[in-house]
């Protein structure tokens, strides 16, 4: 599709799950490839695009980041490299207050991100989650997320002896 | 009747309660005897030994005790006068010694005095009568409330008689305030003192703070402080006890767990004297648990660690003496009492508390269980004079955990006490809460208090009445959303529909009997605002209506497939799921986003991370992960050599980008994919370590070198574990070219970009390298 400047400012409809409809600027909303790709294959139709899997509240928050970012250009072609790109988990500080809320809505934004394929918001949400288990032991990981810890001893055991090579103690014991 | 009840809760001291009435008042206080006692043991020498002496003299069946004292209690002088016949002449030496030969091992000898003064007069001329006679072994101080008898006297006396004394001291003061300096410069301690206690002594003057911590402290090898008068830091613990023997440190609020971190890296670095013990309480928390995993592994074993936070762990240290430590919460309750029942006036014991009131803090810290001291006062004044004064004294040491004002039948005493909490609105930190029974009052005004301004932990009413009228709603105040625990007992509760979901829509605890204006829709919307906010914390709701409820009444709000019903049971009960029950965050993620997170972490996170549950260390180790190459990296570690390219800064991952790599092992379990994703870029590979990857993997790498454009020399050997078939890999590799085979095993190559690649295949082995260089220039050039 086109992205000149004129057609950058077409109005877009997008229908969130529970109904509501958000208009927005193609500008705004280029990012998202799936909703390129449905524009795309819906030609000149003003409907709204249904988006069956975000509700709401999350649309419009992703809308705002979609918003405050848009001037911003595609990843540099150097990032494309998985390796070299999660090697940095650096968020600027717009992106942490935006991504400073509690972890349902947070796993409501990196889901919709990913379903509306918006990688950059989908990379942020996935750095927000990395920071937050850096430094953790899998005890508070456990209780961070609240998670269950559904090992049985044995695999407990085994997978204690599996790891003891990256337990410190051990290492200083070593050496 | 207007009950205060006080919680105050330290970690280690736990003192509760106040009740306060303005009717009459009967205190009771156990009163703190004050006595001031000389204890000497003496040990008369074998005339066959004299000169010498048995070191282990407490077996000496010819040794005993004397005690000489005074007290100044006003109740124990009568006490005295009533047994006035029995001894106010101190026996005389030679006397003494016939009655120490006829006594028992250790038998005291009580002398007793009218006044201290008159003590110390008979008791020095008969001390160095003694010492002619016998060898003083053991020589204890102890001094309470008063030290002028000890500089006035004693201090002079032993300065001036310095062989009267040989030996260490034992040291006990009690309630003073001293200037250390001054105290110890009596010769007596010259030597140095053999053991010390505290309790409650602070400095003489406040800015002299630490001159309390004497040198002399550091000769003792026993050493006692009760209370926090002297405000121990964590830095002086090792200066001044680090060689201590017996240390016990209690009611301390300024020792954190940083202090004790110190102490036990010091016990385990260094040799430690065989009977070393230490009980150290603090207010804080001070159990320092990240210190254990700085120490060696195998150096600390946990004997006992559970949900009552007792801790109990055996340390080895350097030279494998073995320590206990152990560490517990220990709960004291501890309360002053004022009753309404009637006062009959007793001068001599009345009024006793205050004076008595920095004790408080010992009791407590020496682990008394449910104390209580009763107190008596004259007049309600005095009481509330008392309270304050005890309420701000305790506050210097304790962390209020919990405040109840509790109030019954009527307020009036809240205008007394009310212009103490505005003067000290921050006198506890935590919220207070509040009860109110069986009286009328004026919510609005009471609530407007600044003492209220941070809002309630709980609030509790029962029976009362607004401006006499209990239907008036303004009893449910706006605070009431701030309440974690609400409780209220009424004939009616006029609250409707409405306010109850506006005020309790977040409430964790609230109960209410009888909310007789709710109708079945208030309790429905009341559960769907449950259904559909999510809940970050446990709650537990009980509302009684006059109105008969059923199930589907409080449901009718919710969808249908949001709860179940369970009939089986004795009583119908529903289980309902809210929208947020699934916030396990990390656990809900589709695999491709676990994995993405999880390459933003380090090895040891991602380790901790893949050890929480089954699906995270299934996701890892999947056998397309991105992450599995990482969680072996131990095995790339055991041998590995690394040439960095200049300009690549040699961290963690860069390895990745190397020109070089060399790798030597035991195993690796990288696929052919994985080496070509890690590798891509490596002019020399060698991975003399046994790969796990397969045929199917070998021609991966040989089909990359077809595709793509190398423009270089490259050299690729790897060592493989499973068996290869060369006719099976050459068959299937795109580009051989036939008859070209300089050696067996091996053919040549020639890629898309007509770079030609040499490529031998051994039983266990795999190598390609470049066949012919000018090949690669002239694509290079094109």
């Amino acid at each position: 599709m086109a992205a000149d400047g004129d057609s950058m400012d077409r109005i877009v409809k997008i229908k969130s799950k529970d109904g509501q409809i958000f208009d927005v600027t193609l500008g705004t909303i280029k990012k998202s490839k799936l909703i390129m790709t449905m524009l795309e294959q819906l030609g000149d139709s003003t409907d709204a695009i249904p988006l069956p899997n975000v509700d709401g509240s999350t649309l419009k928050k992703v809308i705002e980041w979609l918003e405050h970012h848009k001037e911003e250009p595609e990843p540099a072609e150097e990032e494309s490299d998985p390796l070299r790109m999660r090697i940095s988990t650096d968020i600027s500080e717009w992106d942490k207050t935006f991504f400073d809320v509690e972890q349902s809505v947070l796993q409501a934004y990196i889901l919709a991100a990913n379903y509306l394929s918006i990688k950059p918001l989908l990379d942020i949400g996935c750095k927000t989650v990395a920071n937050m288990i850096k430094g953790k032991t899998t005890e508070q990981l456990r209780d961070l997320f609240g998670l269950e810890d559904d090992f049985t001893d044995e695999e407990r055991a085994a997978i204690k002896r599996e790891y003891a090579w990256a337990d410190d103690e051990e290492n200083q014991a070593a050496a | 009747m207007l009950a205060l009840e006080l919680q105050i809760k330290n970690g280690t001291n736990y003192i509760k309660e106040c009740n306060c009435s303005n009717v009459n008042f009967q205190i009771f206080c156990t009163i703190l005897t004050r006595v001031e006692s000389i204890d000497l043991l003496i040990y008369r020498l074998n005339e066959q030994d004299e000169g010498r002496y048995e070191e282990d003299t407490w077996k000496n069946p010819n040794s005993c005790r004397i005690t000489i004292w005074s007290d100044c209690c006003e109740r124990y002088r009568r006490y005295i006068a009533d047994n006035a016949q029995n001894g106010y002449d101190l026996a005389k030496p030679a006397e003494l010694m016939e009655k120490v030969g006829k006594m028992h091992n250790l038998e005291e000898i009580r002398i007793r005095h009218r006044t201290i003064q008159e003590a110390i007069s008979k008791f020095l001329p008969f001390l160095t009568g003694l010492t002619d006679f016998y060898l003083v072994k053991r020589f204890k101080l102890n001094i309470g409330d008063d030290a002028r008898f000890w500089h006035e006297h004693f201090a002079p006396f032993l300065t001036n008689n310095p062989g009267t004394i040989r030996r260490r001291p034992d040291v006990e003061l009690r309630d003073l305030q001293i200037n250390a300096d001054e105290f110890f410069a009596c010769r007596l301690f010259w030597k140095g003192i053999r053991s010390v206690c505290y309790i409650n002594v602070s400095p003489l003057e406040r800015s002299d703070e630490k001159s309390i911590y004497h040198g002399i402290l550091k000769t003792a090898k026993i050493v006692q402080i009760i209370g926090d008068n002297l405000q121990i830091e964590d830095n002086d613990l090792l200066v001044l006890f680090g060689v201590t023997v017996e240390l016990h440190l209690l009611g301390q609020t300024m020792v954190t767990a940083g202090g004790i971190s110190e102490l036990i890296k010091n016990l385990y670095n260094n040799r430690q004297p065989k009977n070393k013990n230490a009980i150290i309480k603090s207010g804080n928390n001070i159990w320092p648990e990240e210190t254990f995993s700085t120490l060696p592994y195998g150096s600390c074993e946990i004997l006992v660690k559970n949900e009552e936070e007792e801790i109990e762990m055996i340390i080895t240290n350097k030279f494998n003496q073995k320590w206990k430590i152990y560490a517990e919460t220990v709960e004291l309750d501890f309360g002053m009492m004022i009753f309404i029942e009637p006062y009959e006036t007793d001068e001599d014991d009345s009024n006793q508390f205050w004076t008595q009131a920095s004790n408080l803090v010992s009791y407590a810290s020496n682990a008394v269980n449910n104390l209580t001291i009763m107190v008596r006062h004259k007049s309600l004044g005095e009481a509330l004079s008392n309270f304050f004064q005890l309420l701000l004294k305790i506050t210097n040491f304790y962390v209020v955990k919990e405040f109840i004002l509790s109030f019954q039948y009527q307020i009036e005493m809240w205008s007394q006490l009310s212009p103490f909490f505005e003067e000290h609105p921050l006198l506890t930190r935590c919220r207070p809460s509040v009860s109110f029974s069986t009286l009328t009052v004026n919510i609005n005004d009471f609530f407007d208090h600044p003492f209220f301004a941070r809002g309630l932990d709980k609030i509790c009413f029962h029976r009362i009445n607004v401006n006499n009228d209990q239907n008036d709603k303004s009893m449910y105040h706006e605070i009431m959303k701030t309440v974690k625990y609400v409780f209220i007992s009424q004939p009616k509760i006029p609250l409707d529909d409405d306010k109850i979901l506006s005020l309790f829509e977040n409430t964790p605890l609230l109960d209410l009997r009888v909310a007789d204006k709710i109708t079945p829709n208030g309790v429905a919307r009341f559960v769907k605002s449950i259904y559909e906010n999510h809940q970050a914390h446990k709650r537990n709701i009980r509302i009684m209506t006059t109105e008969k409820l059923e199930f589907m009444d409080f449901l009718s709000l919710i969808p249908e497939n949001s709860y179940e019903t369970n009939n089986d049971s004795e009583f119908k009960s529903v289980v309902i799921t809210n929208k947020f029950e699934k916030i396990a965050m990390i656990c809900n993620f589709p695999i491709e986003i676990v994995e993405e997170i999880l390459q933003y972490i380090g090895i040891h996170d991602l380790i901790s991370t893949i050890k929480v549950n089954r699906r995270l260390y299934s996701i890892a180790h999947s056998a397309k992960s991105p992450l599995r190459h990482r969680l072996v990296k131990k095995a790339f570690d055991l041998k590995l050599k690394i040439w960095v390219t200049p300009g690549i800064a040699n961290e963690l991952c860069e390895f990745f980008f190397a020109e070089v790599v060399q790798i030597h092992g035991e195993r690796l379990s990288a696929n052919g994919e994985d080496i070509l994703r890690l590798f891509n870029k490596a002019t020399f590979l060698e991975l003399r370590i046994l790969s796990q990857m397969d045929t199917d993997g070998i021609i991966q790498i040989i089909q990359n070198f077809y595709e793509n454009h190398q423009g270089k020399r490259r050299h690729v050997f790897i060592d493989i574990e499973r068996r290869l078939d060369y006719s099976y890999i050459f068959a299937r590799a795109p580009g051989i070219i036939d008859g070209q085979q300089s050696i067996p095993n091996s053919c040549v190559m020639k890629n898309k970009f007509d770079e030609m690649w040499e490529i031998s295949v051994k039983q266990h082995s795999f190598e390609i390298k470049s066949h012919d260089p000018k090949s690669l220039q002239h694509t290079s050039n094109q």
